[in-house]
């Protein structure tokens, strides 16, 4: 349609506001309370114009256009009121620009500069506002602030996470924390949305004000953010080649997986990049000390020890860990260098400790082994089922989006979880299932469901196979029994069963409570019956959703750093493969599956004589921190690759130094399949190398020509893996694309199955109930289980180097639940030991409701208190997965019963 | 929290279509447990009702009448605004600072009395008027005000009957004014009440609404809008519920009409609701009235519940497949919640910010239904209209602005009160009806505050109807009359004015917050003899730029008037200069 504005004819779109429509043809109209995320809001008034036809002032941001429309904003009444605005303003207050954060990015100085308005025309006295510098990142500053209410529509509406609001009234009126508690101190989760929507100086960032440069003075790079597998999409500010800042990108945010949101470790996690222990220069340990050596000394050192190692015990004597965290390009570098360089298909990586439940699971039940639908397809849901998954630390953003369906669309949210996390305030059902007893609850489940007569059944006649046998299975999971299993109340269940399965299309979202088990593969599975009889896969709003952990999990899975598979799943097994794989690299390929990860390490000092690892720490992250630590050591030669001297590094004979996220440029693929580009931000300094180059380099030195850049790599792994064949980096510059992509026509796929699974028909399975591996008993008789927090990543290696994060949580902790807090005369605070029959660790004890009675949780970031001394590596059988959420502990007055 | 509080919190949220609505209720209840609502209960409060901590603490923070801390057990209120402060307010105030030895806003070190003073209590005819507690102590002197102290001291709530008057020519509105005991169902009964339900629910829907369009019946809440046109603008077929609310929060100073419907003939608005919700198709009508109106809101549960033991509301009325009730929603202390979609807002549980429109209540209202919003005095006067017909309610009135009005009378007038009138009936048979004016007419409000000011000149010969008002520069609004004589100082009244509307602002934009409060400050200066001729014209360039700007009409309602006042008697604002 078309309207005419100040005279110009406007293109325009229904639904578009008048605002939008002279947005997006550049005719300046200026808005202090509108944002395209937090929408409109009519309190500054900046954006009022006049309509012909319409009675008085109208506010443009929130009018939609109308075709014929006429609308006039500079009348004398409009630039009166955009004046009026402005001075009233700045008549309160300390609007101060010369020392201003925000100088230079400021909307309000924006507005007063193109109006003209110097100085303010009059002033009000008022008492001072004190700045808030509580928070460890954010800074507030309530006399800056014009009440554009964007920063408390961001947190109750965006983040969901409804720390801000306003209070008082009229110009006593303003935005506080919680029940106006400074910032540090209130519920705040230092996402900050809220810094990010500020039109001015009011909320802002406190490092770079502490060191003194404006975000006026920085160079934005696009990047991919290096934590979890939401893949937000990050500007990194720089300034002189050195990280200064970070906020969410904003261009095309509607299309981005992170909706123009970041959590604390996105948002101030990133200075870790500059850490002054970072790798500098290669390291080779002489007379038992690591010492700095040249690159070609220590890359000579790293060919001739593989070698002599292969030629004395064979190829598969040799073992490589790719990672999680570097790029696609760089993980199939490392896949070819131990395929066709070493021959061996000992090749894996964190996957093995996370998700490996998942593919294993999913691939034979669907035929594919990835998150079936997008993330912001749960605003399509009308019911979510959270299970095994504290989503608001772990994937905050996902954690926003799902709180955002249940408050604003109305969806209804099922959490099982063992603990009361944060999502729980948010649940219409709470399910408490105990540890390990997944498989119960969800046939349990399931069992009701048949039982009432719930199930899809055309979908499941046309779709799937195995039902005769999988409804059998079922029918033993009586309420009664299931009950028993698991803790939970029949009337629970039954309840839970009937808002899952006659809500709508549902969707299912789990991460490590579903898969780190010894029947990890089984839990996967139950998930997988449930949507398959309620007909949810393959459609909008539905979903098997497992949630990726690492960044790039999910592309070092698709780029076949696995001991089975080659690029894009296609199995070692298979001549055909091997035959496309041989002839692509020119070199002999094994058929034989390689080891997994947690083969590997304990056969280490026996068939496994030698590790390549690259940007992995096994020494905090893998299970049994003992046995791992006497499996390194029992080895001929270490290989670690990394940017830190890591607890594994430490172990090494040879450490190469790569670099971080920020100054490396490829693809990485998040959890729901999209391929997005990261951007190099800054450039590398010291005696570092790219991955994708050490790897080139060590080729080199066996004959074989690697692409030595990442476009090189890029077009070998579309050559190879159809799924990626339609993704190039002109392509998905702006905006990522979800495989499978097969062609440079195709759009990508964000919903998996649609119409038909991977397989053709879903497989459904029989299932029967398996108890963890270890159980509490006498000896040991509490439930340990171990997991994440908000504030650290993993093993901490990057976000215990990380100023904010640091301050927000220093140190480790245990939970523990106040009966039995009481019962050990424990009280929050004290140093506590933990025993198990792997190890022991010493800890702070925090008592809180969040855990069940007789259950105990440690989170695994801390290497000094590490939670994996403690924990089981008992195995999936299929998936080789360790069991690290369920184990039996005891504890202990810190100095009784030394390790 | 007590089990019992909690219980009382649960019933109230149980009641309303979505749970938070019971946010501010449950506030009040728990309030009246202990005088305040700290940190820790709020906290509750918030978890049961089941909103985040932030924004109920906006809540508790947005309307007048919340505490976060203790008081005193006796929390004396009084009304400062322009009515009160034309009888006298100021020197009740200031009485009490001697008397008690402290300033407004302190409690007595005994604990035993905290002074406040307060916003229009709509006791306009019968000010001055102490609030304590929930009671209105009003036509108060410094001879009362004592007496008032000497019981409290004795622990006693006294009793002190107002001097108050009335007046009616049309007996339609204030027919059952001074009757005895004119609220219970059979003295209402008797004298001809639900007579009228009975013959609307004989007929249809349609035809009860084609009626009261036929009567050109104009909103008496102040816009004068033909309330059959706004039930017409109802969104039909929608598959939501379709909501009728009433608005009582009667907060615009020198309006108290409304007043005498709830606290005098509360059947006569429940029949007028009742029929309403037939004819628009609504199954659940909400009175939100004030929150200060306690006693008053008591009086309407009390009558409902009769209403309900009788067959005239709930279930199948009179035996019919028509189903209505109405739930009191008290407010608390906001004048900004008398806008329609600020009333709405609260009446959800929020605070009181007017929403942008459109949407129209009409379309997306309460709750997100399309909802019709009718002053208590325009629902009155349905069940006139339904049983006399449109004709015999025309024949109050004049040529498009029929039927009856009770106009508020007070200021300097002999006996100020309510008096009900057709429209149209000149401003000075109005005064003499009032006992006429106390002294010389110096100027004279004609329609609550929020209307521009009449000098005794522009007053001569006014007819008071919406079109004529309009004409005369001003507008009838609530129909609130505020008559000033040759001893006010215009300046004080603008004063007084502006800080009512810089501590209404709700806040949410720029040119009400700020500029009510700059404006404020700036007659501040002047009446403190600070301020300069440059002052003046600030305050009049501010009144006029912030005309048409703001979200809602408080912009309007506070810059029009207040630069009339300041126009039309310049030369008193002029002397005051330094």
């Amino acid at each position: 349609m078309r309207l005419t504005i100040d005279g110009r004819v406007v293109e325009a779109r229904p639904g578009q506001t008048v605002l939008e429509a002279a947005r997006a043809a550049g005719i300046y109209i200026p808005a202090l309370c509108y944002h395209p995320r937090t929408g409109k809001a009519g309190r500054c008034r900046a954006c009022v114009v006049e309509v012909e036809g319409m009675r008085g002032l109208k506010e443009s941001c929130a009018l939609p256009v109308r075709d014929g429309m006429v609308v006039h904003t500079s009348t004398e009444k409009v630039l009166e009121t955009r004046r009026l605005v402005v001075e009233l303003l700045l008549s309160e207050g300390h609007h101060n620009c010369l020392s201003c954060q925000a100088n230079g990015t400021c909307e309000l100085q924006d507005m007063a500069y193109r109006i003209g308005v110097e100085r303010p025309a009059y002033l009000i006295e008022s008492a001072p506002s004190p700045r808030d510098t509580s928070s460890h990142g954010i800074v507030r500053d309530p006399d800056k602030c014009i009440q554009c209410g964007r920063c408390v529509l961001a947190c109750q509406n965006s983040v969901v996470n409804e720390v801000l609001a306003f209070a008082y009234r009229g110009s006593s009126a303003r935005v506080v924390c919680d029940d106006d508690q400074p910032m540090g101190e209130s519920s705040c989760v230092q996402c900050g949305e809220c810094v990010q929507v500020c039109p001015v100086g009011a909320l802002v960032l406190k490092q770079p004000m502490e060191h003194k440069i404006r975000p006026s003075e920085t160079t934005a790079t696009k990047v991919t953010c290096p934590y979890c597998g939401v893949g937000c999409q990050i500007d990194l500010h720089t300034k002189d080649n050195r990280y200064v800042f970070a906020t969410a990108h904003e261009g095309h945010w509607e299309l981005q997986p992170n909706k123009g949101m970041l959590c604390i470790k996105g948002r101030f996690g990133l200075d870790f990049i500059d850490a002054p222990d970072r790798l500098r220069t290669p390291l080779i340990r002489k007379n038992g000390e690591l010492v700095p050596a040249s690159w070609d000394e220590a890359l000579d050192l790293v060919a001739t020890r593989l070698q002599a190692i292969k030629q004395a015990h064979g190829a598969d004597a040799l073992g490589f860990l790719s990672s999680a965290k570097v790029t696609n390009e760089e993980n199939y570098a490392m896949t070819r260098l131990a395929r066709a360089v070493f021959g061996t298909n000992n090749i894996d990586h964190c996957a093995r400790l996370c998700h490996a439940s998942t593919v294993a699971g999913l691939a034979t039940t669907l035929g594919s082994g990835a998150m079936t639908n997008s993330m912001e397809d749960v605003l399509n849901s009308k019911v979510i089922m959270v299970i095994g998954t504290n989503t608001t630390w772990n994937h905050p953003v996902l954690g926003s989006l799902i709180k955002q369906a249940v408050k604003h669309r109305g969806a209804r949210l099922i959490v099982c979880d063992p603990r009361r996390i944060d999502l729980v305030d948010f649940a219409d059902i709470w399910i408490q299932q105990r540890n390990g007893s997944d498989v119960a609850l969800m046939c349990g489940l399931q069992h009701i469901i048949l039982r009432e007569g719930w199930e899809a059944k055309e979908y499941i006649a046309a779709r799937t196979e195995g039902f005769a046998e999988y409804r059998q299975a079922v029918e033993s999971f009586l309420p009664d029994r299931v009950e028993k299993l698991t803790g939970v109340p029949v009337a629970q269940l039954e309840a839970a069963a009937r808002l899952f399965a006659t809500s709508g299309v549902g969707s299912v979202f789990f991460s490590m409570g579903i898969t780190q088990h010894t029947h990890g593969v089984d839990n996967v599975k139950a998930c997988t019956n449930l949507q398959l009889i309620l007909g949810n896969i393959g459609v909008a709003g539905g979903g098997v959703n497992p949630l990726r952990g690492q960044n790039n999990v999910q592309g070092a899975c698709d780029m076949g750093a696995l001991p089975v598979f080659f690029t894009g799943y296609q199995p070692v097994t298979n001549p055909t493969a091997v035959k496309k794989f041989a002839e692509f690299w020119h070199a002999p390929l094994s058929d034989k599956p390689g080891l997994t990860l947690t083969q590997m390490i304990p056969a280490a000092g026996e068939q496994i004589r030698a590790l390549y690892i690259m940007g992995e720490n096994p020494m905090v992250s893998d299970p049994n921190l003992q046995h791992v630590e006497e499996s390194l050591k029992r080895l001929d030669f270490l290989v670690v690759q990394d940017i830190f001297l890591t607890e594994t590094a430490r172990l090494a004979d040879v450490v190469l130094p790569a670099v971080s996220f920020a100054e490396k440029y490829g693809t990485i693929t998040n959890t729901e399949r999209r391929v997005q580009l990261t951007n190099q931000a800054i450039r590398p300094t010291g005696d570092v190398r790219q991955d994708y180059e050490i790897i080139a380099d060590i080729a080199a030195r066996f004959g074989h020509q690697f692409p030595r850049t990442p476009e090189g790599l890029m077009e070998e792994i579309r050559a190879l893996t159809p799924s990626y064949a339609g993704i190039t980096y002109e392509r998905i510059r702006e905006v990522g694309i979800c495989w499978p992509c097969p062609d440079e026509q195709h759009p990508g796929t964000p919903i998996l199955h649609v119409g038909k699974f991977a397989r053709g028909r879903a497989l459904l399975s029989a299932l029967e109930y398996r108890p963890p591996a270890e159980e509490p008993d006498e000896e040991y008789e509490l439930v340990l289980s171990t997991g994440r927090l908000l504030e650290h990543f993993h093993t901490g290696s990057m976000t215990r180097r990380s100023a904010v994060l640091n301050e927000a949580v220093r140190a480790g902790h245990v939970e523990l639940h106040p009966d039995d807090a009481a019962r050990h005369g424990v009280a929050s605070g004290d140093r506590i030991a933990i025993r198990t029959r792997r190890g022991r660790i010493v800890t702070t004890a925090r008592v809180c409701d969040r855990v069940a009675k007789g259950s105990i949780f440690v989170p695994f970031h801390f290497a000094e208190a590490a939670a994996n001394r403690l924990t089981n590596d008992a195995l999936d059988p299929v998936a080789k997965i360790p069991e690290f959420k369920v184990c039996a502990a005891r504890l202990e007055r810190e100095g009784v019963g030394a390790p | 929290m007590t089990e019992e509080l909690k219980q009382s919190i649960e019933r109230m949220a149980a009641r309303y279509p979505q749970r938070r609505s019971a946010l501010i209720p449950a506030l009040h209840l728990a309030q009246n447990r202990t005088g305040y609502v700290g940190p820790a209960e709020l906290e509750e409060i918030a978890r049961l009702v089941g909103v985040p901590l932030s924004e109920a603490y906006g809540v508790q923070t947005y309307y007048s009448m919340f505490a976060r801390r203790p008081r005193g057990k006796y929390h004396l209120q009084v009304d400062t605004n322009i009515p009160a402060m034309l009888a006298g307010a100021d020197r009740i105030v200031a009485h009490l600072e001697r008397t008690l030895g402290i300033r407004v806003g302190q409690t007595t070190p005994d604990g035993l009395f905290t002074l406040s003073t307060v916003e229009c209590l709509a006791s306009c005819g019968t000010c001055p008027v102490i609030q304590v507690g929930d009671r209105y102590y009003e036509s108060m002197t410094i001879a009362r005000t004592e007496a008032l102290l000497a019981s409290l001291r004795r622990g006693v709530m006294p009793e002190l009957p107002a001097d108050a008057h009335f007046g009616t020519v049309c007996n339609v509105l204030l027919a059952r004014r001074g009757l005895p005991e004119a609220t219970r169902l059979e003295v209402y009964q008797k004298t001809g009440g639900y007579q009228a339900l009975r013959l609307a629910l004989s007929r249809s829907p349609a035809e009860v609404a084609a009626e009261v369009k036929a009567s050109n019946l104009r909103g008496r809440g102040g816009a004068g809008f033909p309330a059959g046109v706004k039930w017409g603008f109802l969104a039909q077929g929608t598959g939501r519920p379709v909501y009728l609310v009433c608005n009582a929060d009667e907060g615009e100073p020198g309006t108290f009409k409304d007043r005498q419907i709830l606290e005098y003939d509360p059947h006569l608005l429940i029949e007028g609701m009742t029929i309403a919700g037939y004819a628009v198709g609504a199954r659940l009508g909400f009175i939100y009235i004030r929150g200060e109106f306690a006693w008053i809101a008591a009086i309407l549960e009390k009558a409902l519940e009769a209403a309900r033991q009788s067959g005239l509301l709930g279930a199948n009325i009179l035996g019919r497949p028509f189903s209505f009730d109405i739930i009191v929603h008290r407010g608390a202390g906001s004048y900004v919640c008398g806008e329609e979609t600020a009333l709405l807002e609260s009446l959800e549980g929020k605070r009181g910010n007017p929403r942008l429109k459109p949407p129209f209540p009409a379309e997306v209202g309460l709750y997100g239904c399309p909802t019709v919003v009718n002053n208590v005095e325009t629902l009155a006067l349905v069940p006139y209209i339904v049983q006399h017909g449109a004709p015999a309610f025309m024949r109050f009135g004049v040529a498009n602005n029929f039927g009856p009005k009770i106009f508020g009378i007070s200021g300097h007038v002999r006996r100020p009160g309510p008096y009900e009138y057709p429209l149209g009936t000149k401003l000075e048979t109005l005064l003499e009806a009032a006992g006429g004016v106390d002294g010389q007419l110096k100027a004279v409000i004609v329609g609550g505050l929020s209307v521009p000011i009449l000098t005794a000149a522009e007053a001569e010969g006014l007819a008071m109807d919406f079109d004529s008002c309009r004409q005369r520069g001003t507008m009838l609004g609530s129909g609130g009359i505020i008559v000033m004589n040759q001893d006010t100082s215009i300046p004080q009244v603008a004063l007084r004015a502006s800080r009512f509307y810089a501590h209404e602002s709700c806040g949410q934009c720029t040119p009400c917050r700020q500029g009510s409060h700059v404006i404020a400050k700036l007659l501040e200066k002047l009446v403190a003899g600070q301020g300069t001729r440059a002052d003046i014209d600030l305050i009049v360039h501010l009144c006029q730029s912030i005309k048409g700007t703001t979200l809602c009409p408080t912009g309007d309602a506070f810059a029009v008037p207040i630069e009339a006042m300041v126009t039309k008697f310049r030369g008193e604002f002029e002397t005051l200069v330094r």
